[in-house]
């Protein structure tokens, strides 16, 4: 089973006559892991819920052919800010995704975790949703997702709260599995670029670029988030990352200046 | 007087759902809706009961809440409504248990959480209003009857509802054999309810609390 392809075309999502979002058009997948990125409030997350038929929009927007409402059963969803019940329990959590899944092919989440040795986040299956950090609950709602079975996994800010080990981990999972279903994922963590099949940036609610992230040049990054940012190549994949030494250095290597001018703003 | 009380029960759902409906039809705007109209008419009815007179002792009976004067024809028809409305939200039973997720990913994965929402209150207080019709507002059970029910067998509402009709009506049954016994004569049987339902909640949650 492969996934479902994702078809944006002259979207336009305005809330009290600011335009959020507007893409004229945009494809992703079938199949494939598609980084959505851009500094904070250019639109990713209006994007995403648009893509899933939550938001009030214009324009249209097809997956696997057919439109969000009636595609809910092939597709997962992991919003970026978590409001789940703190008393229920996970394995709890984990029925509750599956509400209304379509049948597809059976997904072995203990071997795509073990795979990337995350298989100790089934063991969380017991405990209540509010006594687990802000990483396990991260992981355990993206294993959730997965054991859907979607064609189409789209995750709002999957790596935050993650260590850089278990950031790695999850970019690993969604990779493999990519190979059956369509990933959609929004980030800050724009230094994985090279992990992604795509990625797509935002500026301002428009796409500032979208294609492969080899051809994703440093001066567009550079403009939507007004920061420089240097390119580097480590084993073949593509990092981008912060060039922000000078800028932290003057801050707050200088303590005399610092301490003195912040009591003088005080007095 | 049954008909009329399941009537106005079923009304002031109507204007919890109306006040709501302006306020966005959240799960807070409901809840401040709720009480909002509980109280405005907390106060109609005192006026109401202040003004009957010599007949206050029967009507603060009723509203003390007692299964003392519920007669056969009472029992059927309320019966009837409760077995619908219970059944009904059993058909919605796996639906209703994905609120646990929150509207945003409920939504998500395809449930229509403002319809649910109506759905299964209305449902909720066909039955409430029912219950209240025949035996007046019987303390304490509407609460720690789903609470002990979720902390016994977990929060997936599949399980926790059957859970809860069971522990309600155990919670009732109990409370009223108790006040026959102990109370001698005709005491309202939430006097029983209030203290079985506060002493097994308490125990409950101390318990729960303990182990987070």
């Amino acid at each position: 089973m492969t996934g479902c392809r994702v078809d944006v075309r002259h979207l336009k999502v305005e809330v009290v006559g600011k335009v959020l979002v507007k893409v004229d058009e945009l494809s992703l997948g079938p199949g494939g892991l598609h980084f959505i990125i851009g500094p904070n409030g250019a639109g990713k997350t209006t994007l995403l819920r648009s893509i899933l038929g939550l938001t009030r929009h214009q324009g249209t927007i097809r997956i696997c052919g057919t439109t969000p409402r009636s595609a809910r059963g092939r597709v997962s969803y992991i919003p970026a800010s978590i409001t789940i019940d703190p008393w229920a329990r996970v394995v709890e959590v984990g029925k509750a995704v599956l509400y209304g899944a379509e049948p597809g092919q059976p997904v072995d989440v203990s071997k795509l975790l073990s795979g990337v040795g995350l298989e100790w986040v089934v063991s969380l299956a017991g405990r209540r949703f509010g006594e687990l950090s802000s990483g396990e609950q991260r992981l355990s709602l993206i294993t959730a997702a997965i054991a859907r079975g979607p064609r189409l996994l789209v995750a709002d800010e999957p790596l935050s709260f993650l260590d850089i080990s278990n950031q790695v981990r999850v970019l690993a999972l969604l990779r493999e599995v990519s190979k059956q279903a369509t990933v959609v994922m929004t980030t800050h963590e724009i230094m994985y670029v090279g992990y992604a099949d795509t990625v797509t940036l935002l500026n301002k609610g428009a796409i500032a670029y979208s294609g492969p992230p080899s051809g994703l040049d440093t001066g567009i990054i550079e403009e939507a988030y007004g920061i420089r940012v240097s390119s580097v190549e480590v084993d073949g994949v593509r990092f981008l990352l912060p060039r922000s030494a000078q800028m932290v250095r003057e801050r707050f290597t200088t303590p005399a200046r610092g301490a003195h001018g912040s009591t003088q703003r005080s007095s | 007087m049954y008909a009329t009380a399941f009537i106005a029960g079923l009304g002031s759902f109507g204007a919890v759902v109306l006040l709501s409906t302006l306020m966005g039809l959240s799960a807070t705007a409901m809840i401040v809706a709720g009480v909002s109209v509980s109280y405005l008419l907390g106060g109609v009815s005192m006026v109401l009961l202040v003004r009957l007179g010599d007949k206050i002792p029967g009507a603060a009976a009723w509203l003390f809440g007692t299964v003392a004067y519920v007669t056969p024809n009472q029992l059927v028809y309320t019966a009837i409504a409760s077995i619908a409305s219970l059944a009904g939200l059993l058909l919605v039973s796996r639906r209703i248990g994905t609120l646990i997720l929150g509207e945003e990913m409920s939504r998500g994965i395809g449930v229509n959480v403002t319809t649910l929402r109506l759905a299964s209150a209305a449902l909720a207080s066909l039955a409430a209003s029912s219950v209240v019709a025949m035996a007046g507002p019987i303390g304490f059970i509407g609460l720690a009857g789903p609470w002990m029910a979720r902390l016994l067998v977990g929060s997936w509402f599949p399980q926790a509802y059957p859970a809860a009709l069971i522990a309600g009506a155990a919670l009732a049954v109990f409370s009223d054999v108790t006040v026959r016994l102990v109370g001698g004569g005709e005491v309202p049987l939430t006097a029983a309810s209030s203290l079985y339902g506060g002493i097994v909640l308490l125990y409950l949650t101390l318990r729960s609390g303990r182990e987070l």
